[in-house]
Parts: structure tokens; C-alpha cells; sequence
């Protein structure tokens, strides 16, 4: 397929997303006004329907379904993406949001991908190459292990041990990288173990299974006759075809960890895009809700969407593929 | 998913609209050995006003709560409540501070009213008037504040010189400024309608008269919340949406940093006007550090870590957790507490005598161990239990299970009860024990339960579609305070009680600043509301703000309850 047709695939799908988020928040149960204005307000005086205007015309609530979507649709389109506007909210600009939390996130989420690739890559080849034998067993036995831990049970025993016990990391909050490089790795380090750990598991046993077919092909029987090291055998002709299942689920993976990052950032106090997303939609603020689900859509959309490209990186065939059709 | 700890939920409980929330106040500051009955005087605050009056020479003397000397002395900062009475305060350094939630917004004209919006507004503002250490109204920005006889009127005098933290001066038009913004609608001001009341003329640079249609005993009270935390009228021109991120006031400090939700930083203002008793320039920190930690058990464990140096809790249980870990605890008993609303106009519960066997069947002793471990307060009135206006024999049904069924075989038909409330496992818990208690006293109970946004808004509309609710009740210094809930057909009425002698009494004690009158005024409504039973109170909410042994300089609590502080005062010591 050519990059454009898929360019055009990602853009239909951002569309699509953002008008069903769209409409589930238009089922959502509750009046956004009334809750907008708490309840130190009196809809029977001038003054409180004067409120209510104001939150109505806010909430574009004055105008029909569709102009609704479309007027969102073009404040998007221009980096317009609402605001709060409960009267305890402070009125904070979804996009401000999005600049403080959005960091914080991406950073959990790429930190676990290394964490976990780093991880699962040794592990499968070895799993693979000692198949059937102790290493394979314990590696296998230890993934097993990470599969069966709920992510939160695994975060509260680090931060049990680690922050409760050992006193070597904290328990709560975030340092900005720009702040202090130092203190921001040790505050990731608790949530980005807790979501790799899982994580890479699922890589192990993945790249497992593939290297174990791999390493039956004749290209691979025919490098070792040669005399080649296992190591270079390995790392040099078996990794490169046995990537292609771990390379889809990695991309898949950006969405799933979004749910993982949204544990994370409740358990640990982290200030990130999921914790806002979760307090937004217990607020009722639906501008923001919709906000942040696009841009989350986004980043989803388009990690796949580079996924596809690596695939053609990965095998040269799927390039050639693609001018010839 | 949301992690929802019993605190957090319950500042969500304050946003969601504790109702008259908007005028908090009344609490009570103790030392950290205290235990619930050694809280100190707590709604004394609001007999300030009273007070002088009563002891006022002639009636023609308006009542003044203080003259501006003792303002001047009374509310520089207050005494540790802790060790280091002696010893000299440390100027500089950093305190780190945990909060129930992280920052959603600083603009005082819109209302702070989540506990940690407030604690930190309170470093950056300063209100008109405040609290002394016996929490007696002082002026604080204001000089001086005195009523007119009626009570429809009042002139507040500004303190001269004081500037906002970004040079702009002080005056009568930023006081003016602040009070027309938060009554234009198009603000969202929680306090849209009751600044809306209170209009504001300019006297001269620094005096403004505030003229009400009613009679207004609780101004002074209405100063010393969110209200009465003046913004600079600048900035608010030059940025009205963004002034809740970056907001300027003439407190101690100023704020740096403002990440919504997440870390606040605010840091001294090296101009502030306030200095202390030695003459040492206030704030004696150099900078403070807000992070919001939802789940308290995580906040007191992460204090225990050393990863913060003060923490504040609503929850009970943490309070008890802290001070069996020996921790310095402030404790605080409010005057707020779990309640339950009976409807007074339809339904089962419009017959009084199923209202009484409601109550008499209520074990509170029961109900606090089981599900507070025994650390909050029964609580058997509206009013908190040192305020000068608690009736203590007002004939509120204590539990007596054999009166409950007597009352039931009275009322003479079976009682089929919906008993509402919101999914926490905390109102889940003290519900199933409510049931339990009213079936053993025969009156069958369903128990239901809404999201609390939802819920709220359900009751709040006073459609009168339910039976049997779960509130809180409002924190409260002014009992003034208490009129909408009570009165009948007002707005903030959701229990639908009516009684002409209540809303006389009401009005008696709404028009007077005679101490003893109002006394006898609020008597009277107990005692008609102890007959009534619009609903009945449970628990007696406990706020904590707990240190490490490194903090001192904590002033008392401010009397406008949840345990808040200004951290003016406070200091560190390595």
C-alpha cells in the first residue's frame, strides 16, 4: 500500500474516533451545566439563568448536534480544544493540559517500550536457543509469573520494597526531566518497572515462539555449519525475521500501556494525561474528555502507523510489494 | 479504577457542592496531644461581633468587631501550638507539602473550595478578616470592619500601604473590582448570588461600604472565606480566564510555578506587609512545594518516608494512624459531619414518628467502631461541640432500640424505607449498618446508591424524589449559616421541614449581634429541630494536619474549619 493511501487511512480513523467519542459524550448521563455550577447557584433568579446562559453558550449546548461536532471539529483543527469550565475548575485550557501531562506520560510509555524491548529481546533469543532446557524453564516460568501479576499488585510490592522498606525511590509524585534528571529516572523507576515487567513477558514468550521456527529454517542450519558464533547467528540472521509478531504487538501495545499508565499515574500520584482523562470524565468536563481522546488517538494511530513503515525496514520484500501494486 | 480513598472522596464530596460550603467555617484548632474533647473553642468566632456588642456601653455604638491595634497584634503570627515555643524560628528554607488534591484553581472569585485550593490560596492571598488564636474575627487586609445598626450595612477599612505582589496598590476600586466580578454571571462564581447581595460603594481610596437588603450578621464571616481574598485587579484585567493558573494577591507568597492538578510552587514575597512579633519579616519559608497525593494512607506513608514535611487529611482513621505513630498531629474536630436527610413532605419519612424511630434506632458507637475504628466523633447536633451556641439537652433521640419499636408499632403500619447514598466503600459500609440497625427496630430498608455527581444535583433540584438521604453537613462559625437548610421553602431546604417557630427563631437570631439573644434565639432552633428531625447528624468529621518533627511554627487552625492554616507562620528546622 502507499504511504498516502495510508495517510489517508490514519485520517479517516482520527475522524472516526473523535466523532464517536463525540457522540458517547453526548450519552453520557448527567447535566453538564448544573454540574459546571455546582449548586451555589439558584436557576430560579435572573442571575442564575444568566449562569446558565453562559455555561450553555460555553458548552456550544445553544447550538444543534451536528454544528456542535463541526464547531469542535475546526477549534481542534486550529489547537482549540476547550477548556474546563466547572466553577471549581479554574477554567484550565485543554491544550495546557495537555503540555503539562503529555511529557509525563509519553515518558512512562517509551521508558516501559526500551525497558521491556531491552528485556524480552536476551530473554526470547535465549529462551529460544536453550529451548527445553533449565534457562528455557526459568525464563519461561518467570514470564508465566509477570503474565499472572495484575500490573497493580506488581506496582504495590515495588513500592512496598523499594520505597516503604529500602527507602531508596518515592512513593508519590513526578520530577520534570528539565528539572532534575536524577530525581525524574528515580521517580520513573517504579511505574516503568511495574508496566515492563508485564510487558516484556508478553515480548519473551513472543519472540520465543518465532525464533523457535526461526531457527529451524535451513539459512539459520546453514550459518551455524559454517561455523558462525551462536551469538552472531542470532543476533545477525535469526532476530531480524522473527521480529514481525513483536513489532505488531508493540505498536498494539501503545494503546494497552495507555491503560497501564492511567494504574500507574493513580497509584503513584503522577500527574499524567491518563489521570487527567480519568478526573476529567468523573468532572463531566466533556470538552476536555474529547480533547484528550483525540490526541490520545493520535498518538496511537500514528505509533502504528510507524510500525507499518518499520515492517518495510524489517523486510525488503513488503517495500518491493508496494511499487509493484 | 480511580483510586477512591475515603479522603479523597470526600474532597470530592466539598466540590461536588457541600451546599452552603460556600461559606465554610467553625472548627477548632488543638495541640497535637489533644484527642476529640480538647479541641479549643471553636465557633467562638462567631460571637466576635456578638461579644463586643453585648459588652458595648450603648446600643447607638455600632458594633466593631476589633479595633485595628488588635487586629495588628492578634494576627501576627500565632503561637506554635508545638514544641518549639522558645525557640527562634528559622527564616528560609523549603517545606514540602501534601495535599488531598492537586490545584485546580487559585482565582477567589469563582470560590476555592476543595481543602487544598484553599490551603494554598491562602499563601497567596490574604482575606479581609481572619481568625485570631481563640478564633475570634480579626480584621486581617482589612483595618478595621464595622456594621451599621440594622445590620444592612458595613464599612470595611483597608490597610494602608499594602501592595499586590505585582506592585499595584491596595485600595477600595481592587476591593470594588473583586466583588463586581464575582457577582457578574458571566464569571461562574460559586458566589454569584450572595455577592450579588452585597453591594459595594467606594467611600474614599481605602473605605468601602457594603449595603444589603437584609440584615447580615455573617458578613464578617462571608470576609473570611474565598470572598474575602482580594486578587489584584490588574492582573485579573489583564488575564480574567488565566488567573486561576497565575493568580497575584497581597499574601505571604507568591506563585511560581502552577502545573493544574499537579506540582505548585509558591515562594516568598520578600514585599509582604506583615512582620512578626520581634519585628522579623514574614513568611519566614523561602518556598513551599504543593504536590496533590489523592490517597491518604499514600500521603502519611510518604510523610513518614521523608519525601514530605506537612500533610493535610480528612480522614479520620489517618489522623488516629498518625498519632498512634507518634507523628505531630494537629487534630481538628469540625462542626461538619455525616448526616442523614429525612423528606419531610412525602413518603414515609413525612410522619414524624418514623422520622424518631429512624434515629432512636441509630447506634453511632456501633457505627464508628466498625467503620471508622472508633476515630470520629458521634454527633447528636448541627453545631460543633465547643461552639458557644450548642444546646447540649435538646432531646435529640439518643439510640434506644426498644423506643425505635415502640415508635414503629405506634405508627401502626409496616415502614418500607429507601435509604440513598453514593458507591464509596465508605458510605457503602455505614449504610449496610444503618439497614441492619433499622431492621432490627422492624422498619424494612432498601438501600440504594448514585454517583455522586448525579446524586447531588438530584437532590440539590429539590424535587423531593427520595426518602432517606446521605449528606454532610456544611462547616459552619455563623450559625446564620444554617438558616437556608432550615428555613422553610428556602432554596438550600432539601428536606422540605417546615416549623414557624424554627424560622422565628431564626430570624430572631439573623437580627441581632446581642450574644445572649442570639443564644437564646439558636436554643430555640435546636430544640425545634431535635423535635423535628428534618435528619440527623452522625459523625462529627476530623481534619488533621500532620508534620514531621522538623515543622513548627503551625498557627491554629483557621476557624473556617477543614483544619486549614496559613503557612505564614511556619518554619523548618534542619
Amino acid at each position: 500500500m502507499r504511504i498516502g493511501t495510508k495517510l489517508g487511512i490514519l485520517a479517516l480513523t482520527v475522524f472516526l474516533v473523535s466523532l464517536v467519542t463525540f457522540m458517547i459524550s453526548l450519552l453520557l448521563p448527567g447535566d453538564p451545566v448544573a454540574i459546571a455550577l455546582g449548586t451555589s447557584y439558584n436557576p430560579n433568579t435572573a442571575s442564575g439563568r444568566a449562569q446558565i446562559t453562559e455555561v450553555r453558550k460555553e458548552l456550544r449546548l445553544d447550538r444543534a448536534v451536528p454544528m456542535r461536532y463541526l464547531l469542535w471539529a475546526k477549534g481542534a483543527a486550529t489547537g482549540d480544544l476547550g477548556r474546563k469550565v466547572g466553577s471549581s475548575s479554574g477554567g484550565v485550557k485543554t491544550t495546557r493540559i495537555l503540555k503539562e501531562r503529555l511529557p509525563v506520560t509519553l515518558e512512562i510509555m517509551v521508558l516501559t517500550q526500551i525497558v521491556a524491548i531491552l528485556l524480552a529481546i536476551p530473554l526470547g533469543m535465549l529462551s529460544a536457543y536453550r529451548k527445553g532446557k533449565a534457562t528455557d524453564n526459568i525464563i519461561t516460568g518467570g514470564s508465566f509469573a509477570m503474565l499472572a501479576l495484575p500490573n497493580f499488585a506488581l506496582g504495590l510490592v515495588l513500592v512496598y520494597i523499594f520505597s516503604v522498606k529500602l527507602k531508596w525511590l518515592p512513593s508519590v509524585g513526578y520530577t520534570r526531566l528539565t528539572e532534575d534528571l536524577g530525581k525524574n529516572l528515580r521517580s520513573m523507576v517504579i511505574p516503568v518497572l511495574t508496566l515492563a515487567l508485564g510487558l516484556a513477558a508478553v515480548y519473551t514468550r513472543l519472540l520465543r515462539s518465532e525464533m523457535t521456527a526461526t531457527l529451524q529454517e535451513d539459512f539459520i542450519q546453514m550459518a551455524t555449519a559454517k561455523g558462525i558464533k551462536p551469538w552472531r547467528v542470532l543476533f545477525g540472521h535469526a532476530l531480524r525475521p522473527s521480529s514481525f509478531s513483536l513489532l505488531t504487538v508493540i505498536g498494539i501495545n501503545v494503546g494497552a500501556l495507555i491503560g497501564g499508565a492511567v494504574i500507574m499515574e493513580q497509584l503513584m500520584s503522577i500527574n499524567g494525561v491518563g489521570s487527567a482523562l480519568v478526573e476529567s470524565i468523573f468532572q463531566r468536563e466533556y470538552q476536555v474528555v474529547l480533547g484528550l481522546v483525540l490526541v490520545i488517538t493520535i498518538f496511537y494511530v500514528v505509533a502504528n502507523f510507524i510500525v507499518d513503515l518499520l515492517y518495510t525496514v524489517l523486510d525488503p520484500r513488503i517495500r518491493r510489494g508496494s511499487t509493484r501494486a | 479504577m480511580k483510586n477512591r480513598s475515603i479522603g479523597h472522596t470526600r474532597s470530592r464530596l466539598f466540590t461536588a457542592g457541600l451546599l452552603c460550603m460556600a461559606f465554610v467555617a467553625a472548627a477548632c484548632g488543638s495541640s497535637s496531644k489533644s484527642s476529640s474533647s480538647s479541641t479549643t473553642a471553636a465557633s467562638t468566632a462567631t460571637t466576635a461581633a456578638a461579644t463586643a456588642s453585648s459588652q458595648a456601653p450603648a446600643t447607638t455604638v455600632a458594633p466593631v468587631v476589633t479595633t485595628p491595634q488588635t487586629a495588628i497584634t492578634t494576627a501576627a503570627p500565632a503561637p506554635p501550638t508545638t514544641v518549639a515555643q522558645a525557640n527562634k524560628p528559622v527564616v528560609g528554607g523549603e517545606l514540602r507539602v501534601a495535599l488531598e488534591s492537586g490545584i485546580s484553581t487559585l482565582d477567589p472569585a469563582k470560590a476555592l473550595i476543595q481543602p487544598a485550593d484553599r490551603l494554598v490560596g491562602l499563601g497567596v492571598f490574604d482575606p479581609l478578616v481572619s481568625f485570631d488564636k481563640d478564633n475570634k474575627f480579626v480584621p486581617y487586609l482589612a483595618e478595621s470592619i464595622t456594621a451599621a445598626d440594622d445590620l444592612k450595612s458595613w464599612t470595611v477599612v483597608l490597610r494602608k500601604g499594602v501592595k499586590f505582589q505585582d506592585g499595584t496598590d491596595l485600595n477600595a476600586d481592587a476591593v470594588i473590582a473583586h466583588w463586581l466580578r464575582m457577582a457578574d454571571p458571566a464569571t461562574l462564581s460559586n458566589n454569584q448570588a450572595l455577592a450579588a447581595s452585597q453591594k459595594p460603594s467606594k467611600k474614599d481610596d481605602l473605605t468601602v461600604v457594603f449595603t444589603m437588603d437584609k440584615p447580615s450578621v455573617g458578613f464578617p464571616n462571608d470576609l473570611t472565606t474565598s470572598m474575602g481574598l482580594i486578587p489584584s485587579p490588574t492582573a485579573v484585567a489583564k488575564d480574567p480566564a488565566g488567573f486561576s493558573q497565575n493568580p497575584v494577591g497581597t499574601g505571604p507568597f507568591k506563585v511560581t510555578k502552577f502545573e493544574s492538578g499537579g506540582v505548585v510552587v509558591i515562594e516568598k514575597n520578600a514585599g509582604y506587609w506583615k512582620k512578626d512579633d520581634a519585628g522579623v519579616q514574614l513568611p519566614y519559608l523561602d518556598k513551599i512545594t504543593f504536590t496533590g497525593v489523592a490517597d491518604t494512607q499514600k500521603r502519611l506513608q510518604a510523610l513518614q518516608n521523608g519525601e514530605f514535611d506537612l500533610i493535610q487529611t480528612a480522614d479520620a482513621a489517618t489522623v488516629v494512624a498518625a498519632e498512634k505513630a507518634k507523628l505531630k498531629v494537629q487534630r481538628v474536630t469540625g462542626a461538619s459531619s455525616t448526616t442523614l436527610m429525612f423528606n419531610n413532605k412525602t413518603g414515609p419519612t413525612a410522619d414524624v414518628k418514623v422520622r424518631q424511630a429512624l434515629a432512636a434506632a441509630i447506634d453511632r458507637d456501633t457505627i464508628n467502631q466498625l467503620v471508622y475504628d472508633g476515630a470520629r466523633v458521634p454527633s447528636y447536633s448541627v453545631f460543633a461541640l465547643d461552639s458557644p451556641f450548642l444546646k447540649k439537652d435538646t432531646g435529640n433521640p439518643k439510640f434506644d432500640l426498644e423506643k425505635a419499636k415502640a415508635l414503629v408499632k405506634e405508627v401502626g403500619k409496616p415502614i418500607e424505607i429507601t435509604a440513598e447514598c453514593i458507591p464509596t466503600p465508605e458510605a457503602n459500609s455505614f449504610m449496610e449498618l444503618l439497614k441492619q440497625q433499622w431492621e432490627a427496630a422492624g422498619i424494612k430498608v432498601t438501600l440504594k446508591s448514585q454517583d455522586q455527581g448525579a446524586y447531588v444535583t438530584r437532590i440539590v433540584k429539590r424535587g423531593g424524589d427520595y426518602q432517606v438521604g446521605c449528606f454532610r453537613s456544611n462547616q459552619f462559625a455563623e450559625p446564620d449559616q444554617l438558616r437556608g437548610t432550615y428555613f422553610t421553602d428556602d432554596q438550600n431546604n432539601y428536606t422540605f421541614f417546615s416549623d414557624p417557630e424554627v424560622d422565628k427563631a431564626f430570624l430572631d437570631g439573623n437580627s441581632t449581634t446581642d450574644f445572649a439573644k442570639r443564644k437564646a434565639a439558636y436554643d430555640k432552633v435546636q430544640v425545634g429541630l431535635a423535635a423535628g428531625l428534618p435528619g440527623v447528624t452522625l459523625m462529627y468529621d476530623v481534619f488533621g494536619n500532620i508534620t514531621s518533627d522538623k515543622v513548627f511554627g503551625l498557627p491554629t487552625p483557621e476557624a473556617s474549619a477543614l483544619g486549614l492554616i496559613k503557612l505564614t507562620s511556619v518554619y523548618v528546622k534542619k
